[in-house]
């Protein structure tokens, strides 16, 4: 079994290539003439590029979805069963946030308080007067990130070259395009054909899917305000976001 | 696809290309063909890599620079001793 699985693995793939063009590249080297010489070194450096380069470990595309799927149903579970209604709120880090968090409100209505204090281990956000104002979690694609932006080069990137920072999840494969737009009133983040497949969700406005959750916090990152999801909408394989600063919306903290 | 196969199949035609059109001229011609085709590899697909993609990719250019260098001498050092 373990064996079939790793023939079906790229690297493995890359692997036999490799050794089969250096061992190609040795033989012409028998007979050292200039053209000999060029194939001989066409197909070493081809090889050893091919096992440098192609490293990278694969799982079937259904056993990553259905991981990521799992988290994001346990909290949509909970989310539900604790009648949370409102929009996701992506906390930037403070000083009493270590990393980036989402507030989820009661609900849409009335103006969104959000608690001042809100710490790493805070869940519940009860206020003194013992009113609700929702949760507060761990974004799903916060490890992701992480992952991705090992240097924080996200967080000192200039406004203007979030679209070309961004390009990073196209290259990982996680979708097909990214593109964010300043619009009337926020931002438009337009996600293609990300790896989650069309089963909603990726279109969610309380706990959004990795892929979608870790540009998000990205943009919480590189503007360090709180970001609110306003809307999702899809066409086709497109997603839009319409995101827009809390403090346009909020009147007072509490 | 993944960006890192993309990446060896592009460098793999282009080095294939190269061998074709400089099958009987010089090697410094050769290696800085292929220098070259990395390099613009490296710039186009730059803003999709990872940091540990980039690096490896700076290796190989490292190695193919080194190598023209040494051809570079290796022919100064022929004209030096005819002349």
């Amino acid at each position: 079994m373990k064996k079939i699985i790793l023939k079906n693995q790229p690297i493995f793939r890359a692997r036999i290539i490799g050794i089969i063009l250096i061992i190609i590249g040795a033989v012409f080297l028998i007979n050292p003439t200039s053209l000999n010489i060029k194939i001989s070194f066409v197909s070493i450096f081809i090889g050893i590029f091919t096992i440098v380069m192609i490293n990278e470990k694969s799982i079937s595309k259904k056993i990553s979805d259905a991981q990521a799927q799992g988290n994001v149903y346990t909290i949509k579970t909970i989310l539900k069963d604790i009648g949370l209604e409102g929009n996701a709120i992506f906390l930037p880090k403070t000083n009493h946030l270590t990393e980036e968090r989402i507030l989820i409100p009661p609900s849409n209505k009335g103006v969104v308080k959000i608690p001042k204090q809100i710490q790493d281990n805070t869940f519940f956000l009860i206020g003194e007067d013992g009113k609700n104002f929702g949760i507060s979690i761990p974004p799903s694609g916060l490890k992701l990130l992480n992952e991705i932006d090992k240097n924080g080069d996200l967080k000192n990137t200039e406004i203007e070259n979030i679209n070309e920072k961004l390009q990073i999840f196209v290259g990982m494969n996680l979708l097909k395009s990214v593109s964010v737009d300043k619009q009337k009133n926020g931002w438009s983040l337009e996600v293609n054909k990300p790896i989650f497949g069309n089963n909603g969700y990726n279109i969610d406005r309380q706990y959004p899917s990795p892929i979608c959750s870790a540009i998000i916090i990205a943009l919480t990152r590189l503007f360090n305000n709180k970001i609110r999801i306003y809307d999702v909408t899809q066409k086709g394989d497109k997603i839009t976001f319409t995101l827009n600063f809390i403090k346009q919306r909020t009147k007072q903290e509490v | 696809m993944q960006l890192s196969e993309k990446i060896t199949l592009c460098l793999a035609a282009w080095m294939i290309i190269v061998l074709f059109i400089t099958s009987d001229v010089e090697l410094e011609i050769f290696f800085i063909l292929i220098l070259i085709g990395l390099i613009v590899i490296k710039e186009v697909s730059n803003q999709f890599s990872v940091k540990a993609l980039k690096f490896k990719m700076n290796v190989f250019i490292l190695f193919l620079l080194l190598t023209f260098f040494v051809l570079i001498a290796r022919r100064i050092i022929n004209i030096v001793t005819i002349s």
